[in-house]
């Protein structure tokens, strides 16, 4: 994403004037401050950069009242997964509880949105920056918004810039985010979920490919065969990128940073954390996520106690979906290939236990079939 | 003598109409809005966040120990 200059970032196209909704309000009415001073230091004094976070009801609210109702279940604002993840793997020491609050403050509070920072402007996180001059976007652009915050997994996966692996083939047929991410999954609908994966409304491949059971299709006998067996990526995603190890922290000026210690591209096939009724699939896609037992040793010097209780090894529905990969080439490509199942040998010693319940045992790895 | 005072008062009329009411908008909007004015103004713009950019100079945005992917 092209950066801004900083004049760029707060140019207003006087246009905005001509916008028949937002063009009848003045400045100050959402943002504050003092419109009648000539001199800019003082006239920007109490002045609101994002009106709509944390709370937009005296805001956007106050005409999109029926989005702004269920705004802080947004997952965007929210974050719940971040604290639910945290605090399950931290345990029940009340005293570091309170560190964690202040580390998540630091290090996972900055990576939300808002109705503005998707609506108006590029989200913080990524140095905000107005979007088209403050022209109202009702639809948030892809490569200003989206994938400006999820650029190290799904933008590169999405546009094809790991390399060797293709774009999605959704992305050749121009989609852009917000045809399977609508605007009502984005909104929030009052639930309180606990991650991405639990939205009722989330998108699913099979809204737009129904017909894959079908008699008529062409792949029908394998779909049916394999149906709530498998996610759909454990043939359709090409290799993604796993990440590892985070630790946080504050330089010697207080600025909060973050250490990864690597990432790599792969492909693994595990069992199902998350199975429901809503994700029956035994096999699904696995991804390495960056944490690790001292991730918050900065904040206190003792491993998160019950790191143990979720896997380092999360379902994942990877951004570069294929017709044909390398696993789906033919039966056997898949059936008998060891190497694509999350195995003991694939996890570190330290982290078997976290992953007991997605390492696949040798035993259930499917068989080689009479192609 | 009356058709030169009507038309003197024609010509007060009109000079009125195009000249006080521009004087009235543009004394509203200069008090109304300096947001507006400042904002779309590019030129300005640039040499407001110089003159910030000057004042913070040397104080980094982000720390350099940040390492990996986000």
């Amino acid at each position: 994403m092209e950066p801004l200059a900083p004049h760029e970032k707060i140019y207003v196209d006087s246009e905005i004037a001509e916008d028949e909704f937002h063009g009848e309000l003045s400045c100050d009415e959402c943002h504050g401050g003092n419109p009648n001073d000539p001199n800019w230091k003082t006239a920007h004094e109490g002045v609101v950069k994002d009106p709509s976070y944390p709370d937009p009801s005296s805001s956007c609210g106050q005409c999109h009242e029926d989005i702004a109702e269920h705004y802080a279940s947004s997952l965007h604002i929210s974050l719940s997964s971040f604290k639910k993840i945290t605090e399950k793997r931290l345990g029940s020491n009340p005293a570091l509880q309170d560190k964690l609050t202040e580390a998540r403050a630091a290090h996972c509070g900055g990576c939300h949105s808002s109705c503005g920072q998707c609506h108006i402007s590029r989200p913080e996180s990524v140095e905000g920056g107005l979007l088209e001059a403050h022209l109202f976007q009702k639809k948030p652009p892809m490569h200003q918004v989206c994938t400006a915050c999820h650029g190290s997994r799904v933008e590169k996966e999405y546009f094809g810039k790991n390399a060797g692996i293709p774009p999605d083939i959704h992305k050749e047929k121009y989609f852009k985010c917000n045809k399977c991410h609508t605007a009502e999954q984005m909104h929030g609908d009052g639930n309180q979920y606990g991650n991405r994966y639990e939205v009722e409304n989330s998108p699913k491949c099979l809204d737009c490919h129904a017909e894959i059971y079908s008699e008529k299709s062409e792949n029908a006998s394998q779909h049916n065969d394999h149906k709530d067996k498998l996610s759909c990526q454990v043939c359709h995603s090409m290799p993604y990128k796993n990440c590892y190890a985070c630790h946080v922290g504050r330089d010697e000026q207080g600025l909060a940073y973050y250490k990864t210690t690597g990432s790599m591209l792969g492909f693994k096939i595990g069992l199902n954390p998350l199975q429901s009724d809503k994700r029956p699939e035994k096999f699904v896609t696995v991804r390495h996520v960056p944490v690790d037992p001292h991730t918050f040793k900065y904040y206190a010097d003792i491993k998160l106690a019950n790191f143990d209780a979720l896997p380092t090894w999360k379902l994942a529905t990877p951004h570069n979906i294929r017709r044909q990969t390398p696993q789906n080439k033919s039966c056997n490509a898949c059936h008998g290939n060891h190497q694509l199942f999350l195995s003991k040998n694939d996890v570190k010693p330290e982290y078997v236990n976290a992953n007991a319940k997605v390492i696949v045992p040798p035993e259930m790895v499917p068989q080689k079939v009479d192609e | 003598m009356k058709p030169l005072m009507l038309a003197a008062s024609i010509v007060c009329a009109l000079i009125f109409l195009l000249i006080v009411p521009q004087n009235i908008s543009l004394s509203v909007g200069a008090s109304e809005n300096h947001c507006f004015t400042c904002h779309t103004n590019p030129r300005k713009l640039i040499q407001i966040t110089r003159e910030i950019a000057k004042a913070h100079k040397g104080k980094p945005a982000k720390s350099s120990e940040i390492a990996g992917e986000g």
